[in-house]
């Protein structure tokens, strides 16, 4: 009977986490917990997306359930987790997640809408905005861009994969470690942790401090 | 209604068995009827902080097991009339309950109890789990160190995922002249950091060692600033549904700083 709650699908890209639109919403949670807890890590680094029919997932319990899903590896897709996307409610009720539509201005990133705290990690292959601070013992790994609108004491590795464009925007930068399309810098290096944005990027060997000006 | 607080920290030796023991000595003492639980199974110590070691007949798994009830198992405080122990375990180990036989022990004691104060095994692991299985709120010790504030993050980030949201902070063994020297992390600098509500600030004080060695909670004293410290917090337990905590705190804080400012 339970095991209607939360159902998972293998699609093209990636895990369809079909969750049941007439279920009490504690319920689901419990049984995504469950669910993921006796896959015991066979899920990990596999893309997903929500779905609970035409109407969508409450913007709160998603992201709850989508650092549920986090917590064991999984990487949500980026195209649904933007709160953009969710403002759009009418979802079409296919199976399959929809093509990424992030043409024009702008790319896709992953919006994280609250702090990490020591131990938690987010990674994604695309861009990586963090809506809060990234506290020391919190990784972000990114294999775009990373930026972190709080403070940034945590490991920061965007780029990773060989992204050697990757950049980093940070307000009061001062993180445990930093590294930029696998290089690292060197941990000795003095951080401002000034309280304003700060743009860190490579040019060959060396890393770039910057004062982030917002439009240039 | 009745509340179940769970006091943990990931870090051992911060004060969580203190902590409890004063908060629910405090509590008792302005009438509540108070239970306070043992949940650190094969590491018992918060009998010792309370003085009731030698009363002790059944403990936390002969209830969970069914060895005895409930009512057999609570020990009654020697001082206080409302409140209750129920001890830990000494020869077992924290995988001899379960969160299920928590969440229902903690039901049960709810019938009885206004407040029921739950005191977690240091770690992450099974009894960290057990601990805040029946909790409806937390509370995280840290000190003013790093590492200690580290695994206070870490178990806040546990707690939210876990449904305890907003967990309230109690820093304890501050010392405000090496925080003035720069020696030491501030409240401040704590708080920015965990990004949590602070409920209170206990300073580092000697007295604590010879009162839980006597077995006699600090906050039952009246003359001492340590046991006043503790004493704000429970009324701040108290105070919790009124809106003004936050500006509680602040108050508080300028308190503290004022009485180590006149010092």
């Amino acid at each position: 009977m339970a095991s209607d709650l939360v159902s998972i699908k293998g699609t093209r890209n990636g895990l369809l986490i079909l969750l049941d639109p007439n279920k009490d919403y504690e319920e689901i949670r419990q049984n995504l917990m469950r669910k993921m807890e006796s896959a015991r890590g066979f899920f990990k680094g596999a893309n997903f997306s929500l779905y609970q029919g035409p109407n969508g997932i409450p913007v709160k319990q998603k992201n709850e359930l989508e650092n549920i899903c986090r917590q064991y590896g999984l990487i949500p897709n980026a195209d649904k987790t933007t709160p953009v996307r969710i403002i759009s409610k009418v979802k079409k009720a296919t199976q399959t997640p929809r093509p990424m539509i992030s043409q024009g201005t702008g790319e896709a990133a992953l919006m994280v809408q609250r702090s990490l705290r020591a131990g938690q990690c987010v990674t994604n292959k695309k861009h990586i905005v963090v809506l809060g601070d990234v506290n020391p013992g919190a990784e972000v790994i990114s294999g775009g861009n990373v930026m972190v609108i709080g403070s940034c004491r945590g490991v920061i590795h965007a780029g990773a994969g060989g992204n050697r464009s990757a950049r980093i925007i940070a307000r009061r930068l001062n993180p445990t470690a930093l590294s930029i399309a696998g290089q690292r810098l060197n941990p000795e290096t003095a951080f401002s942790g000034l309280d304003e944005y700060q743009i860190v990027k490579l040019a060959g060997e060396k890393f770039i401090f910057e004062k982030y000006n917002i439009g240039r | 209604m009745s509340e179940v607080i769970v006091i943990t920290s990931g870090k051992g030796g911060v004060g969580k068995t203190t902590t409890a023991a004063n908060l629910g000595a405090g509590l008792a003492y302005l009438g509540k009827k108070v239970a306070l639980v043992d949940t650190d199974i094969g590491l018992r110590n918060l009998d010792m902080a309370l003085g009731l070691e030698n009363r002790i007949v059944f403990d936390i798994v002969d209830v969970t097991s069914g060895n005895c009830r409930l009512r057999q198992a609570l020990i009654k405080d020697k001082r206080l009339d409302g409140l209750h122990l129920l001890p830990a375990a000494q020869t077992k180990d924290k995988t001899a309950i379960g969160p299920e036989q928590m969440i229902k022990l903690c039901d049960d004691l709810r019938k009885e109890f206004e407040f029921i104060i739950i005191d977690c095994p240091a770690g992450i692991e099974q009894g960290f789990r057990n601990a805040i299985a029946g909790a409806d709120k937390a509370i995280v010790i840290t000190t003013p160190e790093v590492s200690a504030v580290r695994d206070a993050d870490r178990i806040i980030g546990l707690l939210e995922a876990a449904d305890l949201r907003e967990p309230a902070l109690i820093i304890n063994r501050i010392r405000p002249k090496m925080v003035r020297q720069g020696d030491m992390m501030g409240i401040e600098d704590i708080i920015d950091i965990l990004a949590v509500d602070l409920v209170g600030v206990i300073p580092e004080d000697e007295m604590i060692v010879i009162t839980t060695n006597r077995g006699e909670p600090v906050v039952l004293d009246m003359n001492l600033r340590l046991g006043q410290s503790y004493r704000n917090i429970v009324q701040r337990i108290l105070g919790e549904d009124v809106p003004l905590m936050n500006l509680d705190g602040e108050g508080f804080f300028r308190k503290i700083r004022k009485i180590f400012g006149m010092k």
